[in-house]
């Protein structure tokens, strides 16, 4: 059985629109008119269990409103779902017991209890005996180095321990698959870095299927093997992360530093993204072009430094997005 | 089960943390019922004619015992949190936790009550006792008898205003149609004994939820009647029902159109 199926999957929001000013108002009031937005269009891919997959794309692509139909929050205007064999939307509470789900901008935690108290709650609404829970509150305040605030009242939390206590909130039933909507976001580097390490080791120890969206490039190649790109409620790409990364734009960045300085002009296949007193920076299209076309063009014996990289993967994803608008 | 009573459990450890905040209510609740007590002494102007079948301390006893389940049931847990929390968009993670949002939050209302009620019932009988004096009907039947229908007097209060919030899942702001039912319930419930009124409206009030909020209860205490006792805790019982029906509708419909904001 695989972890996530989806089938043709579409949701299309009817919102009420309104012209401008008071009239407007009045107007909607007695004749209201809608206008529909195909959030999810059609969408298909597998998920197999185990995995952890980068669900990524702009602003308004339709990542939240797929995990939110994933998870039965929200029922699909057309397609199938099967989440670990479960109809999301017919049987939610069965499903509840078997996922986890974090949205970085959404608060479940009681604020006026502490972090220890909001855990045991959470235990207790899964059934997990007392004994069970303490030893995994245990476990958790080790990793994420608790002690700190796990006695001070939520409300009293930095946003970053805050979004900790939630992700651990969303784990204390240790669930087969965990869904995460941008669990980084407003959160210090250090955080960060706390949370994918803790996410790595939850996927390889535990075996949990990790579902996460980002908008942080470091969260998706940091963590992911795989990544679906979705834009307009499309999928744009299902690929592995190395593909991505290392054959999907086939291109290189070369940058030198030069001891003299040299005049260059765009050749077929090098692009000139710098050129600033004796540095330059080179781009460099593996389809025509190889890599010591470019070291001679830059003349060898000139060369004082240099650094041969691969597209930045924030690079790539923006040039995707772009490409991909309509 | 076991889950909804833990939810009560932190509720109540929750509420705890806030307790003092019911304080400051206390006095509000004190110079209302100072400023009610003193108008129907002057209207019944020191004689001791009955109005409609009440004395003037009957008169006030109502008065205070029905003020007891209106404010002793005003936990924001059935009106804003309800709100709050479908506006918000965090209904979301309501609803993929493994318990029904409804019942959990029937269960938080009752915790949440449960400090504030007990405040209200002893700041409300103090008052009770120095200015009408105690009475002589009421004994530790009536005490046994008034439990469970006060109990579900408060129950009801909770679920109609939950079910009130849950209209927030069509309308804008559903805090109107909450202050239109307190209106409703201090009109024709706690300031006027339904003998006060019309026979119309007499009828009409005997059949709403309002005799299982506020008349019944208040009555049973003042007149110690054990029939009185059955056709209220029938018609609450009833009312249950309805209400029960009703939210459970209400809410798998807006669950279903559910559009969850944001994110
Ligand atoms: N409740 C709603 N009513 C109407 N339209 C909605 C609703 N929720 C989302 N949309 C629209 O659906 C589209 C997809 O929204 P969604 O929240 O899934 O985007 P997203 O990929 O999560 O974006 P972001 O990265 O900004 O969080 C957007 O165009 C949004 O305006
Ligand atoms: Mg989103």
């Amino acid at each position: 059985m695989k972890a996530i199926e989806v089938k043709k999957l579409s949701k299309t929001f009817k919102s009420k629109t309104k012209e401008k000013g008071l009239k407007g108002s009045i107007k909607a009031i007695f004749k209201p008119k809608y206008q529909e937005k195909k959030a999810v269009n059609k969408i298909s891919f597998e998920v197999e269990k185990g995995e952890i997959l980068a669900f990524i794309g702009p602003n308004g692509a339709g990542k939240s409103t797929t995990i939110k139909m994933l998870t039965g929050i929200l029922f699909p205007t057309s397609g199938e779902i099967s989440v670990l064999g479960i109809n999301p939307h017919k049987e939610r509470k069965k499903l509840a017991y078997k996922i986890g789900t974090v949205f970085g901008q959404k608060e479940q935690l009681w604020i006026h209890l502490t972090p220890y108290d909001n855990f045991k709650f959470f235990g207790a609404i899964y059934d997990i005996p007392e004994k069970i829970v303490e030893r995994r509150i245990e476990e958790y305040k080790q990793i994420f180095e608790l002690d700190e605030f796990i006695n001070t009242p939520v409300r009293g939390l930095s946003l970053g321990q805050r979004m900790i206590c939630e992700i651990v909130a969303s784990l204390i039933h240790e669930p087969d698959i965990l869904f995460l909507d941008e669990p980084t976001i407003g959160l210090d580097p250090v955080i960060k870095e706390k949370i994918r390490v803790f996410i790595k080791r939850l996927n390889k120890e535990k075996k949990t299927t990790i579902f996460l969206t980002s908008h942080d490039v470091g969260d998706i190649e940091k963590l992911c093997k795989r990544v679906i790109i979705v834009n307009n409620g499309h999928i744009v790409l299902d690929d592995s992360m190395e593909n991505l990364k290392y054959h999907y734009l086939n291109k290189k960045i070369v940058e030198a530093k030069m001891n003299t300085k040299i005049n260059l002009d765009d050749v077929d296949g090098i692009s000139i993204l710098k050129d600033k007193d004796y540095n330059l920076k080179l781009e460099v299209d593996l389809t025509k072009k190889s890599i010591s076309d470019a070291i001679k063009l830059l003349d060898p014996d000139k060369i004082i430094d240099i650094n041969i990289s691969n597209t930045p993967l924030e690079t790539i994803i923006s040039n995707i997005y772009k490409e991909t608008k309509e | 089960m076991k889950k909804y009573l833990n939810v009560a459990k932190t509720t109540f450890n929750d509420s705890i943390q806030y307790a003092t905040s019911i304080i400051f209510r206390i006095g509000g609740f004190t110079i209302t019922m100072l400023i009610l007590i003193s108008l129907w002494n002057f209207i019944y102007s020191g004689n001791d004619n009955l109005i409609n079948g009440y004395s003037l301390k009957e008169m006030i006893w109502y008065l205070l015992l029905a003020e007891i389940i209106t404010f002793g049931s005003g936990s924001k847990v059935a009106t804003n949190e309800v709100k709050n929390c479908i506006k918000s968009g965090n209904i979301a993670y309501q609803v993929t936790k493994p318990y029904s949002y409804p019942i959990y939050v029937i269960f938080k209302f009752i915790a949440d009550t449960f400090i504030r009620f007990i405040i209200f019932l002893l700041v409300a009988t103090t008052l009770g006792l120095i200015f009408a004096g105690p009475l002589e009907t009421f004994n530790i039947q009536t005490l046994i008898i008034s439990i469970p229908v006060f109990f579900l007097a408060v129950l009801i209060t909770g679920m109609t205003r939950i079910l009130i919030s849950l209209s927030s899942f069509w309308v804008e702001d559903s805090t109107p149609f909450q202050n239109v039912y307190s209106k409703i319930i201090l009109i024709f419930g706690v300031f006027f004994p339904m003998e006060m009124f019309p026979s119309i409206i007499r009828t009409i009030v005997r059949f709403s939820p309002i005799y299982g909020v506020s008349y019944g209860p208040a009555k049973l205490v003042i007149s110690s009647s054990f029939t009185l006792f059955k056709e209220v805790i029938l018609s609450q019982i009833i009312i249950i029902i309805v209400i029960s029906i009703l939210i459970s509708i209400v809410y798998r419909k807006g669950a279903r159109k559910l559009n969850v904001n944001g994110g």
